[in-house]
């Protein structure tokens, strides 16, 4: 007995099938490449910490930006010290 | 010794006296408690990313030190901030770092760094020569030089043009007096 293939998927599987095997990349954390990537989250590179906030200058989450959670603590200790010191905006972006 | 931070946020009307002159409190203090001084650095006037105090702008300064124990210097400072410097010192922020890592170094962009250009040299480069002012003297000389016979003639012409203006107000105003007194006469 051959065994029937099974022709007719669901949508709702065929939508978890692309998922799993979509060639999208997968997200990484930006600081975990070793020392010197680690080295540039800092409260005084604004720069860096402007690429983590949203327009209207909320911290982006790390569902979104691929943190992993140590660096995401960090990354919001780091953006809350720069704000008080006027080097990041609290609400929307620059004036 | 662990290694600390101390940044702290000025107002932009700071002068380089009060500069020295909290930098050298700084140092004064460092002693007093036995640290160890590593540097001050003034990183310039810079925009700020919202108003503080009605202020767009402010000035950085970032001091740098080595301590054991720094509650009472820090507790210190502040009181010297707050006293002595109230108006001109507006936010500060200690910051300790970790053993193993070194002091970086980033640092925003001051506007004292941009280099500030020439209107005529921007006007040149994009194409808009027409628009640009020569100085007063130049233009006289320039004027002078390519015809000096109209200019005189111009000049003449336009004496004429006065006299014969100052004529016709004299005879109008001959006219209206003797209207005035017909006026009176009548």
């Amino acid at each position: 007995m051959t065994k029937k293939l099974k022709l007719k998927i669901s949508a709702r599987l065929l939508k978890k099938k692309t998922k799993r095997f979509s060639a999208t990349q997968k997200k990484h954390c930006r600081f975990c490449g070793g020392p010197e990537q680690e080295a540039t989250l800092d409260y005084k590179n604004t720069n860096v910490l402007r690429n983590f906030l949203t327009e209207r200058g909320k911290i982006l989450a790390s569902r979104i930006s691929g943190n992993c959670a140590f660096h995401q603590r960090a990354l919001g200790a780091a953006i809350k010290l720069s704000r008080t010191m006027a080097l990041l905006p609290y609400g929307s972006t620059r004036y | 010794m662990t290694k600390y931070e101390f940044l702290m946020l000025a107002n932009p009307g700071i002068t380089g006296d009060e500069t020295s002159g909290l930098e050298q409190n700084f140092e004064r203090l460092l002693k007093q408690f036995k640290g160890s001084f590593v540097s001050f650095d003034r990183w310039g006037k810079c925009r700020l990313a919202y108003q503080v105090k009605n202020q767009d702008y402010g000035v950085y300064y970032m001091a740098r030190f080595e301590m054991n124990a720094p509650q009472e210097f820090l507790k210190e400072m502040k009181l010297l901030l707050d006293v002595k410097y109230n108006a001109l010192i507006v936010r500060t922020a200690t910051v300790k770092i970790d053993s193993k890592k070194s002091y970086s170094d980033f640092r925003p962009e001051s506007v004292e760094d941009i280099p500030t250009r020439n209107v005529d040299q921007f006007l040149r480069e994009n194409k808009m020569e027409g628009l640009i002012t020569k100085p007063k003297q130049e233009v006289a000389k320039a004027e002078t030089a390519s015809t000096p016979e109209s200019s005189k003639a111009l000049d003449t012409t336009a004496k004429e043009v006065v006299v014969k203006k100052k004529e016709s107000a004299s005879d109008e105003a001959k006219s209206k007096s003797d209207s005035n007194d017909e006026g009176a006469s009548a």
